[in-house]
């Protein structure tokens, strides 16, 4: 969903993309210029007071949804942000990326039994908090978690992805309260299946779920419950009066309203005028540039579970092969892409994966630095020889790279113009295209038809079958079409590792291997920001999930907003 | 006169027709929703039959087309393939909303353009024809979105000065009338301003012409005051072109209008357009133009019976 959402908030900025970045940039340069006699310092934490109850919080975001329904796939997907505030999953994951049960009492686990082999499959049992209910009162129960799978493998509806769910064989309920899943194989990955939006049984049992949750969800489990939804204006959630975790002062606010506004530009001015509270999208620019845009505004960057990396490409000449594919790691100046054109706080990432994964994250990609005597080492021994042209020849043909990737990055072009500058310094000539998301993702990929992609990756799990295994998952699978059958191997191993010991130690071992081989040449972990008014209390972002993720612990430093009482 | 009448609506309704089917062959030729959906590895086949029957993806595009008009015609505007609402409904609770924007921005700028172009004229090459003209021509080379993003700093600016948000920077408001009059006052500002602009300079052009004509000389001759000479017997003869710019910037409005709801936050059609262009949503964008066409039309079909009744000689001549 997220993959999908992304590359729509894309295709939504292909038509103005250029009236909206010089719209922004001249925006930001003018309120920068206009704020500067009423400048405060900013604070990267809200800290401290006692939540109080109370108020309303304003959300803008760029994108509508086109309904309300995350499961079923029109053209768009809902905003997994505005879903959020009305949904409590059985675990969630949290900013520590370690899971935190949620309507689970527990978290199921290898360790506490919960999790079971039986025989070539396994069993994970989930304790339901007896307290859980539904916002019309009806109790939430086992029958939801079995529904909810019995939905979402239902051939009747168009589902976005049913990875995960088409490995169980069935749900058991021993009692309304503990919910049994049998799992075909040994499957690592069972607690992404856990964090899923549930779907009430009661009240979707019979219906069209196709036509479900279109225009409104009656029933939902979250603190928040819909409200309205004013099409092109507002999606507007209340309070869940009914909340089964009420008895904790959840939720605090009184209502949360996502305000839909397409342009970045007026997302920025309505946040400085305090209509609206808060913004969150990924951090392109420099911190400091953009923290002069919001002088009166806590204003905090988080990492996500994303990876910005180059991808080479495996099926055909010249980068099948290895040599020139290191050749080219050891011309690429990475540190310089970084320093130059993103700055602060943005890092080199010398790994697949991110920190936030732990003990899985290793960095065997730090052996790459730029390195001109290695690079022409290996391009002589590939056959290449310097001209007179400064370009590497081979039966006198430049050695030539097409390079791919999307126009609707900030700072896509940027990187391309200095890593082919980068290139040409090394005598390598690169070409550069920037896409579409539709051409990008519906051509480019599918027919390989590039040297070169610089793109994303998600890294929620470590084991990364979609993007190294020989036989890779349904989706935006192995790209680069690298196949090493150990590689493969390792990787079935490592799902069907229950052991995370074990797991570490493959997904480790794997990390070696594709540095050496170099699939991929990763860049940088995408950052999110969160800009948000300096009352708002309790918001912490969440490199698993979105902003909303936990927005029944927000609060207004005195319960209300602080545009309703001057403050903004 | 009857037949003059529907000369003009039937020339109207080709045009219309016209703009369909070329809007609808370029969507056709474009990238193909079909294709794309078998591409997509998250589609099951009978996922891909199921949409493929249901919005007819696999007919050839007249048929598709064929098939669009039968349902116009029973009143069926098809459904939008994102947000599987009818687009008649998506489309009807976004028309008001624009039509509100640019009517007031076309009035306003008619009843501030008039005056000013006849000042301008009546007192050409003074001090005043030159400082408008330079403030005019400035305005005509300011892109719509730098306007909008200026004034929406003026609303800043304003906010910080006085710790009141006088006028909203988006959004189309809704708590009763003096609310949306303060969301909307920037929009139209905005639309009205770059209207002015042109408006005026042409009506400067037009007047200067007709105040050089003979006839104006001999009513000068008779004694006649220069304002009656001005408002009785110059500006009745600007009204014929003047009538046809206002008629033609209808388009330039509408077009104008996409700009300024997104910028301003604005749940008009011009934002629909540009989402469903984005989205691919071939159905809701090809009857929003069509709606464009059809006000296009209609506006110049008014601007043609008003020549006719400002002019007789007109209806004599077609």
């Amino acid at each position: 969903v997220a993959n999908r959402g992304n590359a729509l908030k894309g295709i939504t900025a292909t038509v103005g993309r250029t009236a909206c970045a010089l719209a922004y940039a001249v925006a930001c340069a003018l309120l920068a210029a206009g704020c500067g006699s009423v400048q405060a310092p900013a604070t990267d934490t809200a800290e401290g007071a006692a939540p109080v109850r109370g108020g309303e919080v304003r959300v803008g975001i760029v994108q509508e949804p086109a309904t309300m329904n995350p499961y079923i796939l029109a053209s768009g997907v809902v905003d997994a942000t505005v879903f959020d505030p009305m949904s409590d999953a059985l675990v969630e994951w949290g900013p520590d990326s370690q899971p935190i049960p949620v309507i689970a009492t527990k978290v199921p686990t290898l360790a506490n039994g919960l999790v079971r082999r039986r025989g070539k499959g396994m069993d994970v049992t989930v304790p339901i908090n007896p307290k859980a209910a539904w916002n019309d009162g009806h109790p939430l129960t086992c029958a939801d978690v079995r529904f909810t799978w019995q939905t979402i493998m239902d051939e009747r509806w168009v589902v976005l992805s049913r990875a995960g769910w088409d490995v169980i064989t069935g749900v058991d309920c021993p009692d309304p309260h503990t919910a049994v899943l049998h799992f075909r194989t040994v499957y690592s990955d069972y607690l992404n299946v856990l964090v899923a939006i549930l779907v009430p049984e009661h009240d979707q049992r019979g219906k069209d779920f196709n036509s479900s949750w279109v225009e409104d969800v009656p029933v939902s489990n979250g603190p928040f419950e819909f409200d309205r939804w004013e099409h092109g204006t507002y999606i507007r959630l209340r309070r869940n009066e009914k909340y089964w975790r009420s008895d904790q002062g959840l939720p605090r606010l009184e209502g949360v309203e996502f305000r839909f506004l397409q342009d970045p530009n007026t997302l920025n001015l309505q946040l400085s005028t305090g209509e609206i509270d808060m913004i969150s999208r990924p951090l392109n620019a420099t911190v400091d540039r953009e923290r002069a845009t919001f002088p009166r505004s806590t204003y905090v960057v988080t990492p996500t579970m994303i990876v910005q990396l180059f991808t080479f490409n495996h099926s055909h000449a010249p980068m099948n092969d290895p040599r020139i594919r290191q050749a080219v790691a050891y011309s690429i100046d990475r540190e310089q892409l970084i320093d130059v054109i993103l700055g602060k706080p943005f890092r080199l990432l010398h790994s697949t994966l991110v920190p936030q994964l732990g003990d899985y994250f290793v960095a065997p990609f730090d052996r790459y630095r730029p390195d001109p005597d290695k690079a022409d080492g290996l391009l002589r021994e590939a056959g290449y020889q310097r001209a007179a042209s400064g370009y590497y020849e081979r039966r006198g043909e430049p050695l030539t790279l097409q390079y791919k990737g999307l126009a609707d990055k900030g700072t896509s072009l940027q990187i391309a113009q200095l890593l082919q500058h980068q290139m040409k310094q090394a005598g390598i000539r690169m070409q550069i295209t920037l896409e579409t998301p539709q051409v990008f993702f519906g051509q480019t990929l599918r027919s390989s038809a590039y040297d070169i992609i610089f793109w994303d990756q998600g890294v929620r799990n470590p084991v990364q079958r979609s993007f190294f295994h020989c036989e890779p998952s349904p989706g935006r699978g192995n790209a680069g079409r690298y196949c090493n059958k150990r590689v493969s191997a390792m990787i079935d191993q490592a799902e069907n590792a229950l052991d995370p010991r074990v797991r570490i130690r493959l997904v480790r071992e794997m990390q070696q291997i594709i540095a050496d081989e170099l699939p991929v040449l990763p860049l940088y972990q995408r950052l999110l920001t969160a800009i948000y008014a300096p009352g708002l209390r309790n918001v912490s972002p969440n490199p698993n999930s979105t902003v909303t993720w936990d927005v029944a612990n927000w609060s207004w430093v005195d319960g209300t907003r602080d545009a309703e009482r001057g403050a903004g | 006169m009857g037949g003059w009448i529907l000369g003009r609506i039937g020339n109207g309704a080709s045009a219309i027709v016209v703009a369909s089917v070329l809007v609808f062959v370029l969507l056709w030729v474009g990238p193909n929703p079909l294709e794309q959906l078998k591409r997509n590895p998250e589609f099951s086949p009978a996922d891909i039959e199921r949409i493929t029957e249901q919005y007819g993806l696999d007919q050839p595009w007249h048929q598709q087309y064929a098939s669009w008009v039968r349902g116009l015609a029973r009143g069926d505007w098809g459904d939008s393939m994102v947000t599987k609402r009818p687009a008649k409904e998506m489309i009807m609770e976004r028309l008001p909303l624009t039509l509100l924007v640019t009517g007031l921005a076309q009035l306003l700028s008619l009843a501030i353009a008039t005056p000013l172009g006849i000042m301008l004229a009546v007192r050409r090459n003074s001090g005043f024809d030159h400082s408008v003209a330079v403030a005019t021509f400035a305005l005509m080379a300011t892109p719509g979105f730098l306007l909008a993003l200026l004034l929406q700093f003026g609303a800043l600016k304003a906010y910080h000065a006085t710790g009141h948000l006088v006028l909203p920077t988006a959004g189309p408001g809704g708590e009763g009338f003096l609310d949306a009059v303060r969301h909307l006052a920037l929009p139209v500002v905005s639309l009205t301003v770059m209207q002015i602009a042109g408006w005026s300079r042409f009506l400067r052009s037009e007047m200067l012409t007709v105040l050089a004509s003979e006839y104006v000389r001999v009513a000068r001759a008779k004694g006649l005051s220069s304002r009656t000479i001005q408002l009785r017997h110059a500006l009745p003869n600007t009204a014929l072109p003047v009538i046809t710019i206002v008629a033609m910037d209808v388009a330039t409005l509408f077009g104008g209008a996409v700009g300024t709801e997104v910028i301003f936050g604005l749940p008009g059609m011009g934002s629909l357009l540009l989402t469903s262009v984005n989205q691919r949503d071939v159905l809701v964008a090809l009857d929003i133009v069509v709606i464009g066409a059809l006000l296009l039309v209609v506006a110049n079909t008014v601007a043609e019976l008003l020549y006719g009744v400002v002019d007789p000689r007109t209806r004599s001549h077609s």
